[in-house]
């Protein structure tokens, strides 16, 4: 269920980081680049801060983008719990990219930091 | 070695850290204020420390959970010195050794010595103790000692930015130390 709650995050090409600084620039086309298709594209803001991931409970619909900026000072990942898909590393200042795909509700955590956690609620 | 020469080591390792951290208590008890530039010393000496035990535990344990510990403490640790080493660039000041760092430095010493005597679960225990430990004394050095003596808000700052991870490291610690089994 919850691997399928995220449809292809598991592709590693649907993994980007990149500065911060460079944000504005793929909210709309990275969907678009990534499925060869145009998507109704909402994007969505999640960061960790204070090693806590802020809001901790973020509502969304599939088709909407979801963008992790790591706001601290080391690096965190974004990480199913149950380790259906992972981020890999995100490096300070440098943002990961999720675009949502089907309904569920999906828990994710810091690998490096388990106390960090967050839910997505996709209706 | 033997059980009890083992738990033994764990409670050196326990021994040492708390006299080496506590000194930073007693320091303030004292009368004898630190300033900025030695708690920037003392802040960079808790860290390397810190990644020099890490280093170790990397090297020694067979355990996934605390192998992956020990990575994440090298990895903010390192990043913490990073952040300190250039403020201290921008203020200009030079980090100044002080009673304090060096009583953490002989403590670590101690503390590593007695680390690398263990093997095995008896490892892992000491090592896992030891870090619930010395995160605990430091978070108590960042609120008692640290953040409030801090008269540069960028120093104070940084502290203060630096408190979460420290929490963090905390709380992992214990959840590691309580899913031990054995190692006496």
């Amino acid at each position: 269920m919850k691997r399928a709650a995220v449809l292809g995050l598991i592709l590693p090409a649907w993994v980007l980081s990149v500065p911060a600084g460079s944000r504005p620039h793929f909210g709309d086309t990275l969907a678009e680049g990534l499925r060869g298709e145009a998507l109704p594209v909402r994007t969505k803001h999640v960061v960790a801060r204070n090693f806590a991931f802020e809001p901790s409970e973020l509502e969304v619909t599939p088709g909407d983008t979801v963008v992790f900026e790591n706001l601290d000072f080391v690096p965190h990942t974004i990480t199913e719990a149950d380790r259906a898909w992972d981020s890999g590393s995100v490096a300070p200042d440098s943002v990961w990219v999720l675009v949502v795909r089907t309904g569920g509700v999906v828990r994710y955590e810091c690998r490096f930091h388990p106390g960090m956690k967050g839910t997505l609620v996709i209706r | 070695m033997g059980a009890r020469a083992k738990r033994f080591g764990g409670i050196l390792v326990l021994a040492a850290c708390a006299v080496a951290v506590s000194a930073v208590a007693a320091e303030a008890q004292m009368g004898a204020k630190v300033n900025d530039a030695q708690i920037a010393h003392i802040a960079v000496t808790a860290n390397a420390i810190d990644i020099d035990m890490a280093q170790l535990a990397k090297s020694r344990s067979s355990s996934e959970a605390v192998r992956q510990f020990a990575q994440t403490m090298i990895t903010d640790h390192t990043a913490v010195n990073g952040q300190a080493a250039a403020l201290a660039k921008k203020l200009g000041v030079t980090p100044e050794e002080n009673e304090v760092s060096r009583s953490l430095e002989k403590g670590a010493a101690e503390a590593k010595s007695s680390l690398e005597s263990a093997a095995g679960a008896a490892f892992d225990r000491a090592y896992m103790e030891r870090e619930v430990g010395y995160h605990e004394a430091v978070l108590g050095a960042l609120d008692d000692v640290l953040i409030p003596g801090a008269t540069n808000a960028e120093l104070k700052a940084l502290l203060e930015k630096v408190r979460p991870a420290i929490a963090m490291h905390l709380e992992r610690a214990r959840a590691i130390l309580g899913g031990l089994s054995g190692g006496r």
